[in-house]
């Protein structure tokens, strides 16, 4: 899609995009963070045509299904979310390059949306030490979360 | 029963063991949660019926305090 120019580039993030840094756990879909002009605010469901196209028409859980996965194409509005997109770094797939969020932002991200099953990842993100202290409160701090990760910390007694 | 300490040993190894399990290649990691996905979905069914026992009452739920 980024070669066809339908996107201009892309971040896997959410459940998969943390599953590349700790062990792998149950999740229905997988989310992609994808750019979009700042000014526009209805748009189109980015990448529906592309893959309608190539045969992809079923949509499940708001997302497009691609070989069994819901794929949900999130256009990332906050600033957390442009970084966590603009910093995205190249991994792989059996060979296959995969842009994909650092672990730092996918934890800030769960820290500021706060669900449960957000704080039982961040959780995993950190006893498995797959993020960087120094980097994850790094974002923390720009972003003003310092608050909740002061009361995650608080609660999970670390 | 157990000693506290083999308890957190036990707990230590099994972080020790997530541990290696994390570091495992991507591609293995997303197989097991593709199984993990497929299984949800075999449930969902089941999920619901529960839920909606639960929600008519139809269900008792006895805790055993002895």
């Amino acid at each position: 899609m980024v070669a066809d120019g339908v996107i201009e580039d892309y971040a896997v993030a959410g459940a998969v995009g943390a599953m590349f840094y700790v062990e792998a756990f149950a999740t229905a879909d997988i989310d992609v963070f994808v750019l979009t002009p700042e000014d526009r605010i209805i748009m189109e469901l980015p990448g529906w045509e592309y893959l309608k196209a190539r045969g992809y028409t079923k949509v499940e859980k708001e997302g497009i299904v691609v070989e069994g996965w819901p794929v949900q194409f999130l256009p990332a509005t906050t600033s957390l979310e442009r970084e966590a997109y603009t910093r995205a770094q190249m991994l792989s797939v059996e060979e296959v390059p995969v842009r994909v969020a650092r672990p730092e932002h996918l934890v800030a991200i769960m820290l500021k949306v706060g669900r449960q099953k957000d704080i039982a990842r961040i959780a995993m993100f950190l006893s498995q030490d797959a993020v960087e202290l120094s980097a994850l409160e790094n974002v923390i701090n720009r972003y003003e979360l310092s608050d909740k990760w002061l009361d995650y910390k608080n609660k999970l007694l670390i | 029963m157990s000693n506290p300490s083999d308890i957190q040993e036990l707990y230590r190894q099994m972080e020790e063991r997530r541990k290696i399990r994390a570091r495992r290649p991507i591609a293995e990691k997303l197989a097991v949660a593709e199984e993990l996905r497929d299984l949800q979905r075999a449930l969902a069914p089941v999920r619901a019926a529960n839920r909606a026992k639960r929600a008519a009452g139809k269900v008792e739920i006895r805790f055993k305090t002895k």
